[in-house]
C-alpha cells in the first residue's frame, strides 16, 4: 500500500521544494524525503502522520512561496511539528551528510581528526596562584 | 552461579553501585546487585547509525518519561523548572554522561565554615583525595596537571584535543585574564584496560560504541563480575526490609518476568541516585519506620539540589569544526568558583566548553529561533552556522534547601505498581543571581574571543543530571540520614553511597566525587569487617 496519496504527494513535494530546496547540486531538495521512508522508524511514523495532517489543511493544487506563507501563519503549530519532522530526516541523510562539512559519517569508522590545540596558551594561567580555598 | 545468601546486597548498578561492588568484590564477601535495566550493546549505540542525532528525541533522551522503557520508571516532574534526566542500565547514568569529571574543591566540604550557608560535610577534600585518585585510576580519566584551581592532581591521560575551538575560546579567557583549563573528561586518550581510545566520534553523551568514555559497564563492572559479583539485571527493588526490630533483613524485588522475590543479606548498600534512593527508603514503610526506612530525622527526599544549568552559545566567523570531538569535554573555567560577595551571591560556578551541535540540532535551534531560514537562504545560513559554534555550559552550586524534595507521587506508578516520585524544586535567589552572572560572564568571554553572536539563556529545563541531598549525610542524627561512612544512623547495615549523601553540590559534576565518596565507604566497610 502507498503511504501517500498522489494528491498529497504533490503537495508535499511542493512544501518541500520550497522549505528545504536544492542547493548547488549538492545538496538536494528535502522531496526526496518522500521516497526514503521507513514505518518501522517512529521518527518516520511521526512524519508522514504530520504530513497527512498538513496536506489535509491545504486545499491548494499548486503551492507557492506566499500560498506557503499562508500554509503557515494558519496553522502554526502543525507547521511547526512539520518541519521539525523535515530537518531531523534531511539532516541524518548520508547523501546530504556526506555534503556537509561534518567530518566522519556514521558509523564513524575511522573517527575523526581534532587538532590537539596549542597547550601554551595556558601558560598565563599555569602562573597564576592558587585561585582555590583551603 | 546464583549466589543464595549474600553478605552484601547493592542495589543499582551506575556510578557509585559499581564502584562498590569492584570495591567490595576483592574481600570474600558474597555480593549480589540488583539493576532494573539490562546490558547495553555498543553496536546499538546511536554513534554508530546515521539517523544517530535524531535517536536522541526518543529511545536515547535524557528523560525517562521520553523514552517509557521497561527499565525505566516514571518521574513526575511537572513541580520544578528543571526535568530530572537520568539512564537506567548497567552503568546507569553514565552510560549517557558526557564525561566531565571535575573534583569538588576543598572549599565544598567547608561551606558553613567559609561562607556561613548550609553545613560543612562530616570529611574533607584531603579524606576523599586517595579515593579521587583511585577512582580516576579505575575510570580512567585524562587532563592536565598543574591547574591552579585544585591541589596537585596527578596521573591523567593527556587531556581531550582543544581543537581549533579550544584555542579560540582559550584566547577569549587569556583577554579576559581569567582561569581556564583542559577539561577533566572521563573518556581516555590512549587504549587503556582492553578499551579503545577516544578517536573524537563526538556524540559521547548517547553512549560510546568505542569504550573510550568512562562508563562503569566498561570500567568498574568486568572487573567486578570477574572477581565473582552476582550482577542480576532487570530487578527493580521495591522496598528494603526490617525484622519487627527495626532490623536490617534484606530487600523485596521485581525479576524480569515480573515475579515478586526476597533477597536477604546482612548489609545493604543503595545506589539509586538522589531521587531513586528516597523513593526507595519512602516506599520502604514498616511499623518501625511508618514515615520511611532510615528517615527518623525526617530529611529523606528533603534538601534535593540540582544544579541548575545555563547556556551561552557564540558563533564564530571562521570554521572551527567545532561539532567534532568529545561533546561535553573541552575545557572549564573556574574564575567565579569560589565565593566573592562583592557579586551579589555566595559560592560559585563552573563555565564548561561544549563543542557545537551537530546538523540536526544546529539547524532545529536555528529555525526555532528564527536565526536560520527555511527556503533559499537555508543552507547558506546553516554554512555560517555548522561547525562555528561554541557552546558554554554555566553549572552553578545549589544550596539545600528543605522545601525543594522528593515525595512519592499519590497516582503514578510504575509498571510493577511501584509509587512513582514527585519532585519539587525551585530556584533560590542566590542561584538565580548566580546564573544571571553566568550567563553575562559567560557571553563576555564569547565576545572577548570574537563571537559575532552570542546568546544565552538559562536554566536549561532537560539537565536534571545532578541529582543530590535527599539523604543528607552528617554526625548528628537529628540533621542528617546517614552518617560520615554512609551508613544509616537508624538502621545497623543499611549504606547509602550515591549523590544523595551529597551535604552540598559544589558547582561541578558530582560523578568524581560520588564515586570516591562510594570507594571511601567501601574502605570503611572493610575495615570493619577486618577484609
Amino acid at each position: 500500500m502507498e503511504i501517500f496519496s498522489e494528491e498529497e504527494i504533490s503537495k508535499l513535494s511542493q512544501i518541500l521544494n520550497l522549505i528545504l530546496p536544492e542547493y548547488n547540486e549538492n545538496l538536494p531538495s528535502a522531496s526526496f524525503i518522500i521516497n526514503n521512508l521507513n514505518l518501522t522508524n517512529s521518527i518516520h511514523k511521526h512524519f508522514v502522520d504530520a504530513s497527512k495532517n498538513l496536506c489535509s489543511r491545504v486545499e491548494n493544487i499548486i503551492i507557492t512561496d506566499l500560498i506557503l506563507t499562508q500554509i503557515k501563519k494558519n496553522n502554526f503549530r502543525e507547521f511547526s511539528v512539520f518541519v521539525n519532522l523535515v530537518l531531523i530526516l534531511y539532516y541524518s541523510n548520508k547523501k546530504v551528510l556526506n555534503n556537509l562539512n561534518v567530518g566522519s559519517v556514521p558509523p564513524f569508522p575511522e573517527g575523526n581528526f581534532v587538532k590537539e590545540g596549542d597547550l601554551y596558551l595556558l601558560e598565563q594561567v599555569f602562573l597564576k596562584e592558587k585561585i582555590y580555598r583551603e | 552461579m546464583k549466589i543464595k545468601d549474600p553478605d552484601v546486597l547493592i542495589i543499582g548498578a551506575g556510578a557509585s553501585g559499581a564502584a562498590a561492588a569492584w570495591s567490595l568484590s576483592q574481600t570474600s564477601l558474597k555480593i549480589v546487585c540488583l539493576e532494573q535495566g539490562g546490558f547495553m550493546n555498543p553496536e546499538e549505540y546511536p554513534s554508530t547509525k546515521i539517523e544517530w542525532e535524531s535517536l536522541k528525541y526518543n529511545e536515547f533522551n535524557v528523560s525517562p518519561n521520553i523514552r517509557n522503557l521497561p527499565s525505566d520508571y516514571p518521574i513526575n516532574d511537572t513541580s520544578s523548572p528543571i526535568a530530572i534526566a537520568n539512564y537506567n542500565a548497567v552503568g546507569g547514568s553514565t552510560i549517557l554522561y558526557s564525561g566531565h569529571f571535575p573534583r569538588f574543591h576543598p572549599s565544598d566540604f567547608r561551606v558553613k565554615e567559609l561562607d556561613h550557608v548550609a553545613d560543612n560535610w562530616p570529611l574533607n577534600y584531603y579524606d576523599l583525595e586517595p579515593f579521587y585518585n583511585l577512582n580516576d585510576k579505575m575510570m580512567g580519566v585524562s587532563g592536565l596537571t598543574g591547574d591552579p584551581a585544585y591541589p596537585l592532581i596527578e596521573g591523567m591521560f593527556a587531556p581531550i584535543p582543544l581543537g581549533a575551538m579550544g584555542e579560540v575560546i582559550g584566547k577569549g579567557f587569556n583577554k579576559l585574564g581569567w582561569h581556564w583549563w583542559p577539561s577533566y573528561s572521563a573518556i581516555i586518550t590512549q587504549e587503556y584496560m582492553h578499551r579503545g581510545k577516544c578517536i573524537n566520534l563526538g556524540p559521547c553523551n548517547m553512549g560510546c560504541p568505542q569504550g573510550a568514555k568512562s562508563s562503569t559497564d566498561v570500567t568498574y563492572w568486568p572487573i567486578a563480575l570477574k572477581n565473582g559479583v552476582e550482577l542480576r539485571t532487570h530487578c527493580r527493588v521495591r522496598e528494603v526490609t526490617v525484622d519487627k526490630n527495626g532490623k536490617l533483613t534484606g530487600a523485596i524485588y521485581y525479576d524480569k518476568d515480573g515475579v515478586e522475590n526476597f533477597q536477604s543479606a546482612k548489609i545493604v548498600i543503595i545506589a539509586c541516585n538522589g531521587v531513586g534512593t528516597p523513593r526507595l527508603l519512602l516506599n520502604s514503610t514498616s511499623k518501625c519506620f511508618p514515615t520511611g526506612l532510615a528517615n527518623n530525622s525526617g530529611l529523606v527526599g528533603k534538601n534535593l539540589m540540582l544544579h541548575p544549568l545555563g547556556y551561552v552559545e557564540g558563533i564564530f566567523e571562521e570554521d572551527l569544526n567545532s561539532n567534532l570531538g568529545p561533546h561535553g569535554c573541552c575545557l572549564q573555567s573556574q574564575e567565579f568558583y569560589e565565593t566573592d560577595l562583592s557579586r551579589g551571591f555566595v559560592r560559585g560556578y563552573t563555565m564548561q566548553i561544549l563543542r557545537g551541535p551537530g546538523p540536526v540540532e544546529t539547524t532545529l535551534s536555528g529555525v526555532g529561533r528564527r536565526e536560520i531560514p527555511l527556503g533559499m537562504d537555508h543552507h547558506k545560513a546553516v554554512k555560517n552556522t555548522l561547525g562555528k559554534a561554541i557552546g558554554m555550559g554555566i553549572i552553578v552550586e545549589d544550596l539545600p534547601e528543605l522545601h525543594n524534595t522528593v515525595t512519592l507521587d499519590p497516582n503514578i506508578k510504575d509498571s510493577n505498581g511501584i509509587p512513582a516520585p514527585k519532585i519539587n524544586y525551585q530556584l533560590s535567589e542566590n542561584s538565580k543571581k548566580m546564573l544571571a552572572h553566568g550567563l553575562e560572564k559567560g557571553k563576555e568571554v564569547m565576545n572577548a574571543a570574537g563571537s559575532k553572536k552570542t546568546m544565552s539563556f538559562g536554566p536549561v529545563r532537560n539537565t536534571g543530571w545532578h541529582l543530590m541531598g535527599t539523604a543528607k549525610m552528617g554526625n548528628d542524627k537529628e540533621n542528617s540520614v546517614v552518617d560520615k561512612y554512609g551508613q544509616s544512623h537508624d538502621v545497623k547495615g543499611l549504606y547509602i553511597v550515591d549523590s544523595s549523601i551529597f551535604v552540598t553540590s559544589g558547582g561541578v559534576n558530582p560523578a568524581s566525587t560520588l564515586q570516591a565518596l562510594s570507594l571511601f565507604i567501601c574502605n570503611k566497610i572493610k575495615e570493619e569487617n577486618n577484609l
